[in-house]
């Protein structure tokens, strides 16, 4: 731009060092001469002071000059009148705290920030400037700072002061400047100092914050129980945490040398990588599990939560990802399903056990089942064939018995007969020589034909196929009690016993005869009883005697009796029970019961069959 | 003559009796029957004086018989001549009506007697049952 002229060409320097001035030429005045403005603009807090701009100094020094002689404003400045007014409006308006002390250490310029730090020390111009500095530092200070004045007053080396905190006395509190001496030429031939300074109090408040934040966040981040990296766009670390590095077993200046994918398995690295690229080009932030490789080798499971951090335009500035070892719950976890594993293998094993146990169990049952019809098949069988053979054997004995009366007994008496016939038919003298023989065999004859009748009458009682049982019953105990000596007492029941079936009449009386017989045999008894009872459906018989008795729990008591095993088969073969109770000493009874409905009642049934 | 009418269904019985019987100078034996219902048909066209009778027999036994013998022909008497010694045998002949009892082994020895006596109008008991009774 034409209307542009350098300002440094215009003002010559003031200050021993054009070179560094030359080479910083870069704040630019315009014609329409809004300095102040450029001079605000220029970002001064990102500038460090140290090397405190020249130019700025260096003009600043000229208008200082100018001040403190009386001229700014004066117009007395020939070389650029017109701009006396920006000079002070500079002046005033610059960002820094300026002030001027003279060559007698008096103050002569202030300019309104540096007023501000001067606090309300009044009528600053003209006062001893050791002075006012003692009245807000602490003496030490303020004597170092009186130093350094002099000696650049003296010198005419620059001082160049780093941040430093110094407490205000006047002020009851820390302040923070940083600050420059350089000594200046005032045009009336004298040196003055000038001060330019800044108060950077906030800042370094600021950065303490910050650093103070940032030392709690790095504490967070460290100790966090999660690990937390950082990495740049391209995916390499560029922080990690302790937690990472114990994680992982690297340190952190191996792992700020490593990509994100680096330590993943290879058998999560297809998918990892998927997710991270996805998440780079713009995707959302996202959840994984896997594994990492640690740098012994072993290997671990983390959960990763992985986000990007962009900035306003979208640009991805750096991926930020929290990992948790996960390792010993995935170890749960397999532990879990290993367990599960087995208990549900136990499980299943338990239940086949189970199953084979149910079903041996069941064949053992159907077997049992089986062998039991069987054995109720053979025992039916059995009965029906002990019933038969009872009924066989009666029958024998029946045609046996007709046999004897049908043909030996009439036989023999047919016989009695003609002997009978024939010894009344001879005459004397034969008679005397055969009479005695005629009459032997006649003898004979009546003595074997009461036993054939006896004979008879044991194989089949006539009294019982024409009388029925009761009288069968009492026929046999009068023959028996007279033959052996032994009294009975017979008792039948009040409801007259009918007849019963054959096969039932003849087993009561086998049974009665044989248990006599045993009677006789074994029981030495002075007395018997017989009772006969008939309730309906079901015929009773008893037998009870008085003798020595016996002793059931003998092993050999039921079985080493044959009387009453074939009794107590006859029962059965007919479809009746017989009990045996007896006690050594006391007696014995037997005691039948068989289901027999009478004739009648059969009859009846049969008839209403029909 | 004593009539007498002899029941049994053994032939070698009706001909021993027949001998025995009819060899007595008094006994005229002017039947043979061979069971109880041969007896009772024959009662039906002459009453004998004395009837001996068995007891075990075919088609109708000698208990029977008598009953019907001692319905039909009152003046009829009837020994029994039997194998059978128990007393309801005995028993029940004497319901039926029998007037005596003879068993078969002593047939040798009393029955011309048992006849004579019931002829007689008496009864005759077996010796043998007279003791039982």
């Amino acid at each position: 731009m034409e209307t542009e002229h350098k300002l440094d060409a215009e003002i010559p320097p003031a200050h021993t060092q054009p070179k560094q001035f030359e080479a910083r030429n870069e704040f630019v005045l315009t014609h329409s001469g809004d300095m102040s403005e450029r001079i605000r603009n220029f970002d001064w807090s990102h500038t460090p002071l140290g090397p405190m701009e020249t130019w700025s100094r260096d003009l600043l020094a000229r208008v200082l000059g100018l001040a403190a002689t009386g001229r700014l404003n004066s117009g007395s400045e020939e070389s650029f009148p017109h701009r006396s007014g920006q000079y002070e409006t500079l002046l005033n308006k610059a960002p820094l705290g300026v002030y001027l002390v003279d060559a007698d250490m008096r103050i002569r310029v202030v300019n309104p920030i540096a007023k501000a730090v001067f606090g309300d020390i009044p009528d600053l111009i003209g006062r001893d400037f050791n002075e006012v500095i003692h009245r807000l530092w602490k003496k030490e200070y303020a004597d170092e700072v009186v130093q350094l004045f002099r000696h650049t007053l003296e010198t005419g080396e620059p001082v160049e002061s780093p941040v430093r905190s110094e407490y205000r006395i006047d002020r009851n509190a820390t302040e923070y400047y940083e600050w420059r001496l350089e000594r200046i030429d005032l045009p009336d031939g004298q040196y003055g100092v000038a001060c330019y300074f800044r108060d950077v109090s906030a800042q370094v408040q600021v950065q303490a914050r910050i650093a103070e934040s940032e030392e709690r966040y790095r504490g967070i981040v460290n100790q966090s129980v999660g690990a937390i990296v950082e990495a740049d766009p391209s995916g390499h670390f560029t922080m990690v945490n302790d937690r990472f590095c114990e994680m992982t077993g690297y340190s952190r200046e191996e792992l700020l040398s490593l990509g994100m994918l680096t330590l993943t398995h290879p058998e999560d690295l297809v998918r990892s990588r998927k997710q991270l690229e996805q998440l780079m080009a713009g995707g959302a932030a996202y959840e994984i599990e896997k594994r990492y490789i640690r740098r012994d080798g072993s290997v671990i499971w983390v959960h990763k939560s992985a986000s990007a951090l962009r900035g306003e335009n979208g640009t991805l500035q750096s991926l930020i990802a929290v990992l948790i070892d996960i390792t010993h719950s995935k170890q749960t976890e397999a532990a879990l399903q290993q367990l599960n594993l087995h208990l549900e293998n136990l499980v299943q094993e338990r239940t086949s056990e189970l199953q084979s146990a149910i079903q041996s169990l069941r064949e053992e049952i159907v077997g049992r089942i089986r062998v039991e019809k069987e054995l109720n098949f053979n025992r039916d069988r059995l009965r029906v064939l002990s019933r038969r053979l009872v009924e066989v054997q009666e029958q024998e004995r029946r045609a046996l018995a007709r046999e004897l009366h049908d043909r030996v007994g009439q036989g023999m008496t047919a016989v009695n007969l003609n002997l009978n016939i024939l010894r009344d038919q001879l005459d004397a003298e034969t008679l005397a020589r055969v009479g005695k023989r005629l009459e032997d065999s006649i003898s004979l004859l009546e003595e074997t034909i009461p036993a054939v009748r006896n004979l008879m009458s044991n194989l089949r009682p006539a009294l019982l196929d024409e009388y029925g049982l009761v009288t069968a019953l009492g026929t046999h105990l009068k023959d028996f009690s007279s033959r052996y000596g032994i009294p009975v007492v017979f008792e039948s029941s009040a409801t007259p016993v009918p007849r019963l079936e054959s096969s039932i009449e003849i087993t009561l009386l086998r049974i009665a005869q044989e248990a006599l017989f045993n009677i006789v045999k074994h029981a030495q008894a002075s007395e018997v009883r017989l009772d006969l009872t008939w309730l309906g459906s079901t015929v009773s018989l008893s037998v009870q005697d008085n003798g020595v008795g016996m002793d059931l729990t003998r092993p050999d008591a039921h079985t080493g009796s044959h009387g009453l095993t074939i009794m107590r088969e006859r029962a059965e073969a007919v479809g009746g029970t017989l009990k045996v109770a007896s006690e050594p000493g006391r007696g014995t009874t037997i005691e039948v019961h068989i289901p027999a409905p009478s004739v009648m009642q059969q009859a009846a049934v049969t008839g209403a069959g029909k | 003559m004593i009539r007498v009418l002899l029941v049994d269904d053994h032939g070698i019985i009706r001909d021993a009796l027949y001998y025995l019987l009819s060899a007595q100078g008094d006994i005229d034996i002017i039947g043979t029957a061979v069971d109880g219902q041969d007896a009772v048909e024959q009662v039906r066209l002459d009453c004998p004086d004395v009837i001996v009778m068995d007891i075990a027999m075919p088609r109708m036994d000698g208990l029977q018989a008598t009953r019907e013998i001692c319905r039909s022909c009152p003046s009829t008497r009837v020994v029994m001549l039997t194998i059978y010694d128990t007393r309801e045998h005995i028993e029940q002949a004497l319901n039926a009506g029998a007037q005596g009892y003879v068993l078969k082994d002593a047939a040798g020895r009393e029955l011309v007697e048992a006849v004579r006596t019931l002829h007689a109008g008496g009864k005759y008991f077996s010796k043998k049952i007279s003791d039982m009774l």
